[in-house]
């Protein structure tokens, strides 16, 4: 049944898509199987954005989705003749040497990646909001506003797209998915490539792009970056085109796909700058400003509003400073801004923003694993270095050639964005620059693969390549070790969580005491997806509704700030109980009560864990109950 | 600096074994981050 959802997800996205194309008139500009990729993309988007309309509506029922994947079945008409030449182009497609290994390297990735389909989610930022979101606003038949920072109040187009598939057919149906959609972003990576280079370099292309550590980590779970991948590749692509060809359209699809970006996460803004910096120092740059900014404000303002409305901050909190007189900010104070600004937002930027420390971000992050950048674990590999020199033989060689002008586009592109993204003092994780990179990779293709045919150094480039596939498959291998052992093994679901979220012993005991009614306060935010009954995740850097940080003043207001959220109970770790914390202080009061300890397993690497040596560490946690009477 | 220059004879012969050797290092240096994890895994392994 879960299968039979998302394939009717990806059909309807396919028809949204083909719609979209063909209202623009940007569909004859495709080849057939670059339409079906395109289509694929933007109809993703296009379900993100109705499922916000559907929400606020209050319609999150199984025959408001059924209708708004029914409806996309419509579009389907225009992708019928693109399918049959795709059909006949494989049919009469005799491989090589060299594209029968791609192909077979792609069949175990994609066997890989469906082994992390098949198992229950357990990343922590899917666990806390990019599936919980979802789980949580489907319960509800609605969509609501949570006044929490970073992950709360965010743009969420691209966690809307999961509802349909999550409502019809459960945790199953939404896992397989985030798997279908990541290789949506693949199979439009290797259609892009093939303008430019042959089928077996752009399989090898798209090959490097799957297999970089920060793709293997986010595109199995809910991670946002892969989907919005799709958008930056179709936005560049149709910049490029609009600044060539002068042609309006082109400039509509970039900025519907500026828009889904831009309703997906808040670095979608910096995007739509360096997409507008591009636009305006060109020959048409009016009438195509005008229509970027048009369409991608009506695309992918709808969470600005959302947030404007219950906030009067677009960007909830982010303007804080900016409109502290103005607005009345009711969800947020000057103490937790501060709060906020030092504890988290500073900690997320390990470099200082310099010129020195921009260009050499690229080197840092590859070579160094710094721990605020999670530059090995969730990095993008060796193949910009490996390549760099072929690369810039390329470059050189083709210095005069008016044909790659696309791509000179496309690379100032991403250059300016990564450039803004620096400057404007983001978080500096290079997963977060996963959306750029299959626009960079391919560039960095095109051109090595010139370089290294002028100097006769194609065997070099390839070798180099292989080694670096062969590092990038170990990484994921490593990875989907544990998948693989739970899909083959008598490991059952709860066993298989158990071993890789802290606490989770714990959430089982309450899971099965706790009544749908009652309203769990929480701080580890991971757990959130997993406890049954409502969970208020009282992080005590990014929400402001209760105060336990150790700023809190009087426990007395804390309580009340308990109550007012309407608080039953606590899942905490013990050390947030102790006398030294504005809890602990509840309950020395005697207005929490302490129902139960536990010892729990805590884990540094859910992919490592088979392999430590070092016993397991434990972490002791407490439930504990709220009074709802005087104390 | 002209492409006939680049791609002579003789500045081929340098290039070759350059670029060869970058590869090298490149990866040498990238792999040296995960020298705990490749060691622990080995170990593991019975490898070493």
């Amino acid at each position: 049944m879960a299968v039979l959802i998302v394939g009717l997800q990806l059909i309807s996205c396919l028809g949204y898509g083909a719609l979209l194309l063909r209202m623009t008139g940007t569909q004859d500009t495709l080849r057939a199987d670059e339409q079906i990729a395109w289509a694929l993309g933007l109809g993703s988007g296009v379900i993100g954005w109705l499922m916000f309309f559907v929400g606020v509506g209050g319609l999150f029922t199984e025959a408001a989705y059924t209708l708004v994947l029914a409806l996309g079945l419509a579009g389907t008409i225009y992708v019928k003749d693109p399918l049959i030449e795709c059909g006949k182009s494989l049919r009469d497609w005799r491989p090589g040497r060299g594209e029968i290994v791609s192909l077979g390297a792609l069949g175990l990735f994609g066997a890989l990646s469906l082994a992390g389909a098949l198992v229950p989610p357990t990343d922590a930022d899917s666990l806390a909001y990019h599936f919980y979101l979802p789980k949580y606003f489907d319960s509800l038949g609605r969509i609501e506003f949570v006044p929490r920072a970073v992950d709360g109040a965010a743009p969420l187009l691209a966690q809307m797209a999961y509802l349909p598939v999550y409502g019809l057919g459960g945790e199953k149906a939404l896992t397989i998915w985030v798997m279908a959609n990541g290789w949506i972003s693949a199979f439009l990576l290797f259609s892009l490539s093939r303008r430019f280079l042959s089928p077996e370099w752009s399989l090898v292309t798209t090959l490097l792009f799957i297999t970089v550590p920060a793709y293997v980590y986010g595109a199995g779970a809910g991670q946002v970056e892969v989907r919005i991948s799709i958008f930056v590749m179709i936005a560049a692509f149709s910049l490029s085109a609009a600044v060539r060809t002068g042609l309006v359209r082109h400039a509509v699809v970039c900025g519907i796909a500026v828009g889904f970006f831009m309703g997906s996460k808040y670095t979608g803004l910096l995007f739509a700058l360096a997409c507008g910096l591009i636009i305006v120092i060109q020959r048409r740059w009016f009438i195509h400003g005008a229509v970027l900014t048009g369409v991608s404000v009506l695309v992918g303002s709808q969470w600005f509003i959302w947030n404007m409305i219950h906030t009067g901050d677009p960007v909830f909190p982010m303007m804080f400073e900016l409109l502290k007189d103005a607005v009345d900010y009711r969800y947020w104070d000057a103490l937790q801004h501060r709060i906020f600004v030092e504890q988290y937002l500073n900690i997320e930027k390990s470099l200082d923003i310099t010129i020195t420390n921009f260009f050499g971000y690229p080197f840092i992050a590859t070579f160094f694993d710094l721990e605020g950048l999670e530059s090995s674990r969730t990095g993008l590999g060796p193949y910009g270095f490996v390549a760099l020199p072929f690369a810039v033989l390329g470059m050189w060689f083709t210095r005069h050639r008016v044909s790659v002008n696309a791509l000179l586009i496309v690379g100032g592109l991403a250059f300016l964005f990564c450039a803004i993204w620096f400057f404007a003092g983001s978080p500096q994780r290079v997963r977060h620059l996963l959306p750029i990179y299959p626009v960079i990779l391919l560039v960095v293709s095109v051109a090595a693969v010139e370089g290294a045919r002028k100097v006769s150094s194609v065997p070099i480039l390839a070798c180099g390549i292989v080694i670096t596939l062969i590092i990038q498959f170990g990484g994921t291998a490593l990875f989907s070790f544990g998948n693989v052992r739970h899909l083959i093994g008598a490991n059952t679901r709860s066993q298989y969580i158990g071993d890789r979220v802290s606490g989770y012993s714990a959430v089982e005991w309450i899971n099965g005491r706790l009544r749908s009614t009652d309203h769990v306060y929480i701080e580890q935010r991971e757990l959130a997806y997993l406890i049954k009954s409502r969970v208020y995740l009282g992080h005590p850097l990014t929400q402001s509704l209760v105060k336990s940080h150790a700023l809190a003043g009087d426990p007395q207001i804390l309580r009340r700030q308990l109550l007012d959220q309407g608080i039953s109970h606590f899942l905490l770790p013990t050390v947030s109980l102790a006398d030294d914390n504005p809890l602990g202080q509840l309950v020395a009061l005697g207005c929490i009560n302490v129902v139960k300890s536990f010892k729990t397993k805590t884990l540094r690497s859910r992919t490592l864990e088979a392999f430590q040596r070092e016993t397991t560490k434990t972490k002791d946690m407490s439930f504990a109950k709220l009074r709802s009477t005087d104390c | 600096m002209s492409d006939q220059f680049i791609r002579s004879a003789g500045v081929n012969k340098l290039l070759r074994p350059f670029l060869a050797v970058w590869i090298a290092i490149v990866i040498g240096a990238y792999l040296m981050q995960f020298k705990t994890i490749i060691l622990a895994i080995l170990g593991r392994l019975g490898v070493l």
